[in-house]
């Protein structure tokens, strides 16, 4: 139904940023690499356009309550009216662009793409591109309210103005926005030079490719914090010994890596620390690769290693080891691993708005899951900018993907699942999210 | 499907093809000419018995978006996408007087009865002219843009449809008279013949019907989707509204529609575009996006007449003088069919 190769709906790719950010720019950039395309133009603010293959329409913002039911939203009534009418044109647009106003709020925009059907049969919402000036934009993320929810919304970011900026402020920045909005691609640019396929036919809101654009956009986020690769020797007697920590306990995990590789392992070990884990048994007992342990860290461990052949292992830690005194001994001398990576997601400052992922494997209960989405949308939708995910049902083939703007809500199933693992992958964008709820709450979907 | 015996194929006594989706349609008070007005900006006038193509006028730079006749029959007005509103005398050949919306697009149109006043309607500016393009009145303080207007009989009196409600203006007044709010978004407003109420459609999948004097309102929820045009039938007793796929027809006989059900017209396959009822008959024409024509006996609820173009039917409109029904598409083509015309087989 939304499959974007064979969509013939106009896409639609909402501009928005504060004033000065470079929107302007862009959007000429856009028109004039776009020259052979019929372009409209939707503008709240008047900028300078001087292309000849766009229609300009300026429009007069007009935010609607709707209240549909018990869901409440707000649209953009200019929208509805200007969209629709474009829609009544032999000479069919290739594509329109929406510059909203530099304090607009990307809600209502976006939710008028999900209730008026004549636009949903017509048009489809691509994109919102948020670009922000590398030089201000710090200030303005601590100010205002509107280029918070900006960023929230958006699908692509373009860090602009880079070349104004120390690249440690421009690092730190980005680092700032990714935690924000982990979903958003970001791009530095200057004078808004970007490729626009970055910008373009990016498939933000469709189902299909929800997620498939960005697959690592849960990277960021592991159940463990650490993992260290050890060359083991089958026959040694290694062992794994550590101390009360800050924490009541730690899950651990190790994997045999096949041909050095880290990849396929974090994969695994991502699935073990979705499964319940095994309780620790005697004390006396090896641990066996593959399991997952939940250690309470009361008391110091002393676990001996059961290595099955000689080859490289990669231990996971639930909680950076050293908050543990965690480490392998052989012969009572601590090993070092030959490699190690840190997983942490470090939350250096305070924005109000973050991210929250949830990647899982295991079956989804279809029933539970849509309650408790229905329960988080309509409690918690004011403050959920965008939710996404690609969710395993229990006796499904499919896959079921849904994204949210607010308390909107689209799902489809969509293709299946084939050989790609079953792993269910949630995203979520908002203001003051609770991370611990927010994974309960989908665990207890899990059958 | 059933195997329906009673209804009747309908040929079209004639059609012509255009370049653009038709945006309106409007028979000459006489019932002897044809204006359409379609999106690429033109206005063409075609003869009512052959089709014939009298006149066409590149009327607006982008898109005509609505057109009415005076109802003297000597003024063609039409409003576009350049904001402006064209004034054409039809009874002699000439440049039309221009007039200036206020604001991007001029989106509504409407005589007053006796054909002495103009309001157009452009975002949130309602204005009111003379036939001769002068300016009488403008009413500015909207709050949202107007989704429709209608004259009352007075010819005074009009009343327009915005995000919020209702408001009734009064020229020479210089503010709104009364308002007759509803938190809502309303897309149209279809004032009954006798004055005495009016029905609003939303863009929430319901439709408020107010009643002028006493201000109370009903609403009718449960639409399947936006109620995108209303019609009442020329006695008042019949208010017909399209949203999906269908056609729900409200009864306002006796003590009225509340607490009754109304009868839902369900035959298209896909969305319902327009909808009129034949004037002094309770006779309903509806045209779909599926291509379908349907004329439909309200009281009965049976469809008598059906016809299908290859395209989506963007509008329709009934002569005022015969019962011929003209038919315009998203693609341009124009088709007027006669319903004593003889069934095809």
């Amino acid at each position: 139904m939304t499959d974007g190769q064979h969509d013939s709906r106009i896409p639609v790719t909402v501009l928005t940023g504060f004033l000065g950010a470079g929107k302007t720019t862009l959007l000429n950039r856009i028109l004039s690499e776009e020259h052979g395309r019929r372009i409209a133009v939707i503008e709240n603010e008047f900028g300078e356009i001087g292309i000849d293959n766009a229609l300009v329409i300026n429009a007069d913002e007009e935010i609607f309550e709707m209240n549909n039911g018990c869901i409440c939203c707000t649209v953009r009534g200019d929208l509805i009216r200007i969209l629709g009418n474009l829609m009544k044109r032999r000479d069919r647009f290739d594509a329109i662009l929406i510059e909203t106003t530099g304090l607009a709020d990307p809600g209502p925009v976006a939710q008028t793409f999900f209730v008026d059907e004549d636009l949903a049969e017509r048009v489809r919402l691509d994109a919102v591109i948020t670009i922000v000036d590398a030089h201000h934009v710090g200030q303005h993320l601590d100010q205002s309210r509107e280029v918070q929810e900006q960023i929230a919304f958006a699908d692509v970011i373009l860090l602009n103005k880079v070349d104004l900026e120390e690249p440690s402020v421009v690092n730190a920045l980005e680092n700032r926005l990714s935690s924000m909005n982990r979903m958003a691609r970001i791009h530095r640019t200057t004078h808004a030079q970007i490729d626009l396929r970055n910008v373009l036919n990016v498939g933000g809101f469709d189902l299909n490719r929800a997620l498939s654009i960005k697959p690592d956009f849960l990277s960021l986020e592991y159940p463990f914090e650490w993992l260290g690769a050890y060359a083991l020797e089958t026959g040694c007697d290694y062992r794994l010994s550590l101390a009360p920590g800050p924490d009541p306990d730690i899950g651990i995990g190790w994997q045999q890596l096949h041909d050095d590789i880290l990849e396929p392992a974090i994969d695994a070990a991502v699935q073990q620390f979705s499964q319940s884990p095994r309780a620790l048994g005697h004390a006396d007992n090896a641990y066996h690769p593959d399991a997952l342990l939940k250690i309470p860290a009361s008391s110091p461990i002393n676990l001996s290693l059961h290595v099955p052949v000689t080859g490289l292992y990669a231990l996971f830690t639930q909680h950076h080891p050293e908050e543990f005194g965690l480490t392998i001994n052989r012969d009572q001398q601590p090993l070092l691993p030959q490699n190690s990576r840190e997983f942490a997601a470090k939350h250096t400052h305070e924005d109000e708005i973050s991210s929250v992922g949830i990647r899982t494997a295991g079956a989804v209960d279809d029933i539970r899951f849509r309650k408790w989405m229905g329960a988080l949308l309509r409690e918690r939708g004011t403050d959920l900018y965008r939710s996404k995910g690609i969710i395993h049902v229990a006796d499904q083939d499919e896959r079921l993907v849904f994204h949210a703007v607010h308390m909107l809500m689209s799902v489809d199933n969509d293709r299946a699942w084939g050989d790609e693992a079953r792993i269910n992958q949630l995203i979520f964008i908002g203001r003051n999210l609770d991370r611990e709820a927010l994974n309960a709450g989908f665990q207890a979907c899990l059958i | 499907m059933n195997s329906d015996p009673n209804w009747v194929m309908m040929g079209p006594a004639w059609q012509v093809s255009g370049r653009d989706y038709v945006r309106s349609l409007f028979w000459s008070p006489d019932g002897q000419r044809l204006a359409i007005a379609a999106a690429d900006g033109t206005l063409r006038l075609l003869d009512a018995i052959t089709g014939k193509e009298l006149k066409m006028i590149q009327a607006h730079t982008g898109g005509a978006l609505c057109m009415a006749w005076s109802p003297d029959g000597h003024w063609l007005a039409s409003g576009g996408e350049d904001g402006l509103a064209c004034l054409w005398d039809m009874r002699r050949d000439g440049p039309a007087e221009i007039l200036e919306g206020g604001a991007y697009w001029v989106e509504h149109l409407a005589w007053c009865p006796r054909s002495r006043r103009l309001a157009t309607g452009a975002g949130r500016n309602l204005r009111i002219w003379n036939p001769g393009g002068e300016l009488q009145h403008q009413f500015s303080d909207h709050s949202s843009s107007i989704m429709g207007i209608s004259w009352f009989r007075d010819a005074r009196r009009l009343l327009t449809a915005s995000y919020g409600g209702l408001v009734l203006w009064r020229t020479g007044l210089d503010s709104r008279e009364q308002t007759y709010p509803w938190k809502g978004s309303f897309l149209n407003l279809a004032l009954s013949p006798d004055n005495r109420k009016c029905a609003a459609g939303s863009q929430e999948a319901s439709m408020l019907v107010w009643d002028i004097k006493s201000g109370e309102k009903i609403g009718m929820s449960g639409y399947p989707g936006k109620v995108s045009r209303l019609d009442w039938d020329s006695r008042s007793r019949y208010l017909a509204s399209s949203a999906g796929n269908e056609a729900i027809v409200w009864d306002f006989a006796g003590a009225g529609p509340t607490g009754t059900e109304p009868r839902r017209l369900h035959r298209h396959v896909d969305r319902v575009n327009d909808l009129a009822f034949m004037p002094r008959q309770p006779v309903l024409a509806t045209g779909g996006e599926d291509g379908l024509i349907i004329v439909w006996s309200v009281p009965t609820g049976k469809i008598t007449h059906l016809s299908i173009l290859d395209e989506p039917v963007s509008a329709l409109r009934w002569n005022p003088v015969s019962a011929d029904l003209a038919v315009g598409t998203a693609y341009g083509t124009i088709a007027c069919f006669n319903l004593k015309s003889p069934p095809i087989h």
